[in-house]
């Protein structure tokens, strides 16, 4: 994905200050960054939090970016260290939202692929869908990212590498260990 | 009969085996119901995964979140550490270069040892990477490293003001996380040290990495009584996105000035403000 001249002004603008410039260039990636977030951490709550924290290193920190990736590698990688961080803390404070419903429904909504899918495949689909995130929800982070990044956000394995700051082998090993995970828990599903 | 490892059937279940590899793989597939079986399950399963896709959110949150997120930036004190333009830059090293000139009359260098630093040779450089290494042979000193359209460095003890500058400067203008995170340890904060000051400030404000940021603070805590000080250590605890950074913050506040925290509580501010500032209010607040 190469960068767009429109991009490069409202990022030079973005740079020298302009919080317009900034705004519009976010508004450029910013519902598919927190959709990427809600992947991540499972509930909107969290990915809300983490959406403030990625767009203001983002903000702060773009006077430091010298177009050695594509803004948006860029941007995801910090998306993706975010939830990381997020997601350990989470694991060593459990934070319980007086606001949250015991059944939060934040978290990401599965539909089909295909268009205009029948109803009963549009009810097949929820199911396999929750079993999917819950299968998702047991794996580590990276093996976590690595899966999404590469199946639902459709980036090849060395854009991945580049996003998550390691080799294609590494990336290779996650996805591995991740389908594998996935398939133990999934293997009762009809094909 | 020889069975395939699973990582390779995965691989080529997944179409991330290509060519002559891949061929040789599915012909022994053709041959070997267990590898067989084996390969379907991952393909199974990556067709199960890949037949739903996750929606998008809805436009309307992500607007709420944008519109927060515009409503912060737009506090003075988040404007973005902006990198020294090439003026400046120029500037802050030219007059950085003649105080090391002025010091090297009192630094011990052996004789026939120079130094690369001169203004002339740093007229126009920026600190685009930094890398400090025991001197070699000189047991107590460092060399500063730093990239221009050459390799410059600077030779010192660590807390002579000549190095301490430099690594002030550098630390600001250094685009990698973990090297300012590294070697803002090295900087030590005394009376006379301004750029030294000036950049422990900026940096537990601004900069992008909560842990440098961490560093900084406990750097500044020690000297809270500086009225400079001690107004950065309130902006950070207000303002900080990060916990850890703001309850380190309060922590130096409290230690080191306790009347300017209990001031706070009890100015009438609000519960929120003992609890944490920057605690975001969800659904009917008290705020």
């Amino acid at each position: 994905m190469g960068q767009r001249p429109q991009e490069i002004t409202l990022i030079e603008n973005a740079q020298k200050g302009d919080p317009r410039a900034f705004e519009a260039l976010i508004a450029l990636y910013d519902q598919r960054v927190l959709g990427l977030l809600i992947q991540l951490l499972g509930n909107g709550e969290d990915a809300g939090d983490a959406y403030q924290e990625v767009f203001f290193r983002v903000w702060r920190g773009l006077d430091r970016f010298r177009y050695e990736s594509d803004f948006f590698t860029w941007l995801y990688r910090i998306a993706v260290n975010t939830a990381m961080t997020h997601r350990r803390r989470r694991q060593r404070h459990r934070h319980i939202s007086l606001d949250q419903a015991l059944d939060d429904e934040s978290g990401p909504v599965w539909e089909p692929r295909e268009t205009g899918a029948a109803p009963d495949r549009q009810v097949a689909g929820k199911e396999i869908g929750a079993r999917i995130e819950t299968a998702l929800e047991g794996l580590p982070l990276q093996q976590r990212a690595a899966f999404v990044l590469r199946h639902y956000e459709s980036f090849k394995i060395s854009e991945i590498a580049a996003i998550m700051n390691c080799t294609d082998g590494t990336v290779k090993n996650y996805l591995f260990r991740a389908t594998r995970k996935l398939r133990s828990a999934l293997k009762d599903l009809k094909p | 009969m020889h069975r395939l490892r699973e990582k390779t059937l995965w691989a080529w279940a997944s179409g991330e085996l290509q060519g002559r590899k891949a061929g040789r793989v599915e012909a022994h597939v053709k041959g070997c119901p267990r590898c067989a079986e084996a390969a379907a399950g991952y393909r199974q399963t990556l067709e199960a995964a890949s037949s739903l896709r996750p929606g998008l959110p809805d436009e309307a949150e992500v607007r709420l979140q944008r519109n927060r997120l515009m409503a912060r930036i737009a506090v003075p004190e988040f404007r973005p550490r902006r990198a020294w333009t090439p003026q400046w830059r120029a500037v802050a090293v030219f007059a950085l270069g003649l105080l090391v000139g002025l010091l090297l009359r009192g630094m011990n260098i052996p004789s026939g040892q120079t130094l690369t630093v001169t203004p002339g040779a740093m007229a126009g450089a920026a600190f685009t990477g930094l890398e400090i290494g025991e001197a070699e042979g000189r047991p107590g000193e460092i060399t500063l490293r730093y990239a221009t359209q050459e390799e410059h460095a600077i030779t010192g003890r660590l807390e002579t003001q000549a190095v301490q500058c430099a690594l002030a400067l550098s630390l600001l203008s250094e685009p990698r996380d973990n090297v300012r995170l590294r070697h803002i340890d090295l900087l030590r904060l005394s009376q006379d040290s301004g750029p030294v000051l000036d950049a422990l400030l900026t940096l537990a404000r601004q900069d992008s990495n909560p842990g440098v940021r961490i560093k900084a603070v406990r750097l500044l805590t020690p000297h809270a009584g500086n009225p400079q000080v001690r107004e950065t250590l309130l902006a950070v605890y207000m303002n900080d996105a990060v916990q850890g950074v703001r309850i380190l913050a309060a922590q130096g506040l409290a230690g080191a000035h306790a009347p300017t925290l209990r001031d706070l509580l009890k100015s009438g501010a609000g519960p929120a403000l003992a609890l944490d500032p920057a605690t975001p209010v969800r659904g009917g607040g008290i705020c």
